[in-house]
């Protein structure tokens, strides 16, 4: 954008003014257009892909050598070295040769350490670099390092209840996330989205998405005035953990403060876009539902969620419970009414919402699982499932 | 590399600042060349506007394609994919590969200068006097054109250089069906 309104200018003023006393004009002008665009690709890093980045990057170090040599050439031409050209030809290869072989620049911000960034800037690309990490297929490096982040992360995690520090195997990837997604009660229904509820996502990445989270939390509460962070986090919030909710609610607060155009587009057209989809899919939840009936339905199934989230510990507990060499019988019959309780509990709260929305996919959805994943019975979790 | 061709061609030749004309001379020729104008300037006024107004078909092609996404999106209706297509490809080929070539084009029909008679003359073709005839509608064209072409452009780059790949999860899903 800021590359096509310096080429935009500079068409004007190439075309318009073409007389002789314009030229120190034009080559200040040409000077600070290319530092601005030079600073731009350099610094902000914009672009998500390595090769693009580096294209840019080269392109953006090109023109800002050969305006420097432009000027080197005004300065000096008329005294006594005319050779600036040769210069700028010599040194092209060079420029070129720098950039392509320099090493990725996040590479340096993956090895801050997260208790020490110094700006909002440190950890965007902090994330991206560990997204990046996630997202290429396993290999020797990226598993290494991977690992080695969660082991440093141990060390510096001073969450008590940081899923990092738990070894036990309860811990799986769903519970992480569901954990993660506990800690606002409008991230809980991100739970039931296909994408973080995938069986392809496999601990490790649960508990890295957990860490990034974190570190956007922390980095939120530290550079609370870096746009970019905000909207970086609605972007993770959507791609990774299917909130789109939680994402709508950080871009409208990005939208308050003061903003760029193209930071301003994206947020507006990001907004209408999760607007959208938010209504299609309330159109799903219940066409005959009205707004007030919505909102009950929907805190109510947030209480369901957490009496089946409940109930599944209580099963988790007395399994573990039953299976230990010695088990404590007193323990297991306390256990096993808590359990017989919970399972009537939720089955109360199952009447009294499927009274209200009997075609309801989530809840329908829910209940099947609920069903198959923790009290084993497949037939009945299938039937929900058919609904 | 189309910044570095501006500097080393314009019409009151910057490029001679390298002050070195074996080697500048080369260099402003190989660079001359990425310009659509270049190859248009030697011939006629006829042939220069007639490009011009291609041009312009190309971008009314543009706004028609987007007018239409934006109208059948808007009626819930479902989008043919080809016109979705072909319009992202022409937005991506003129607010990228083409931008300079095009926006320079608009702008070099404004381009006068004063000739010895002190009449105002269009910079290539001498004979054609500024700011009337074909050269006033041309004109008038050319200023409506760029504008509206920089605001597409922009548009564009915002939408398809945002710095992360688009979801097509996103998208209406009445556009996904194709």
């Amino acid at each position: 954008m800021i590359f096509n309104l310096h080429k935009f200018v500079l068409t004007f003023l190439f075309t318009f003014l073409t007389d002789e006393k314009f030229q120190i004009f034009l080559l200040t002008y040409l000077f600070v257009g290319a530092l601005v665009v030079f600073l731009k690709f350099e610094f902000q890093n914009p672009f998500y892909y390595q090769v693009i980045a580096k294209g840019w990057s080269t392109m953006a170090s090109l023109n800002l050598w050969t305006v420097t040599m432009l000027v080197f050439a005004k300065v000096f031409g008329e005294t006594s070295f005319k050779e600036a050209v040769f210069l700028w030809i010599f040194g092209t290869p060079f420029v070129i040769a720098v950039n392509l072989t320099s090493e990725d620049k996040k590479t340096h911000y993956f090895f801050i350490n997260p208790n020490h960034f110094s700006g909002g800037n440190e950890v965007i690309n902090h994330i991206q670099y560990l997204q990046k990490l996630i997202n290429q297929n396993p290999n020797r490096v990226s598993v290494t390092l991977l690992d080695g982040y969660i082991e440093l992360h141990k060390t510096h995690c001073s969450d008590e209840q940081c899923p990092c520090k738990n070894n036990s195997k309860s811990f799986n990837a769903n519970r992480i996330i569901y954990n993660l997604s506990s800690k606002s009660s409008i991230l809980r229904l991100s739970l039931l989205s296909p994408k973080v509820n995938n069986e392809d996502l496999t601990e490790k990445e649960a508990l890295l998405f957990y860490l990034i989270y974190q570190l956007y939390t922390k980095g939120l509460i530290l550079f609370p005035k870096y746009l970019p962070l905000r909207i970086s986090f609605a972007f993770f919030l959507l791609d990774k953990l299917s909130s789109r909710r939680q994402a709508l609610q950080i871009l409208t607060e990005a939208e308050q403060k003061p903003l760029q155009l193209d930071q301003e587009f994206l947020v507006f057209r990001y907004k209408k876009l999760i607007e959208d989809q938010i209504g299609e899919i309330q159109d799903q939840i219940g066409n005959d539902m009205d707004v007030d009936n919505e909102t009950s339905f929907m805190s109510q199934f947030r209480q369901f969620q957490a009496l089946i989230e409940k109930s599944s510990l209580l099963h988790m507990e007395f399994w573990a419970q039953i299976s230990e060499d010695q088990p404590d019988l007193a323990r297991i019959s306390d256990i096993g009414s808590k359990v017989s309780l919970s399972i009537r509990q939720v089955e109360d709260h199952w009447t009294k919402l499927i009274r209200t929305n009997p075609s309801n996919a989530l809840l329908l959805r829910l209940y099947g699982k609920y069903f198959i994943e923790v009290l084993h019975n497949t037939t009945k979790g299938e039937q929900f499932l058919s609904k | 590399m189309f910044q570095s061709s501006k500097e080393l061609n314009t019409l009151h030749k910057t490029y001679q600042i390298w002050s070195y004309p074996k080697v500048h001379k080369g260099l402003h020729t190989f660079f001359e060349h990425l310009r659509l104008v270049q190859y248009f300037k030697e011939t006629n006024m006829a042939s220069y506007v007639a490009i011009f107004y291609l041009l312009l078909v190309f971008i009314a092609i543009i706004i028609f394609g987007l007018a239409y996404t934006y109208y059948t999106a808007s009626k819930r209706r479902l989008v043919p994919a080809w016109p979705v297509v072909m319009v992202k490809f022409m937005l991506t080929i003129s607010s990228n590969i083409f931008f300079y070539q095009f926006m320079d084009y608009f702008v070099s029909i404004l381009a006068c200068r004063t000739n010895k008679s002190g009449q105002s003359v269009h910079s290539y073709f001498s004979d054609q006097v500024c700011w009337e005839g074909i050269h006033l509608a041309s004109g008038i064209l050319s200023i409506s054109t760029f504008i509206i072409f920089f605001g597409i452009s922009s548009i564009a780059t915002l939408i398809l250089f945002e710095a992360r790949p688009l979801k097509i999860t996103l998208m209406p899903s009445k556009m996904q069906e194709h």
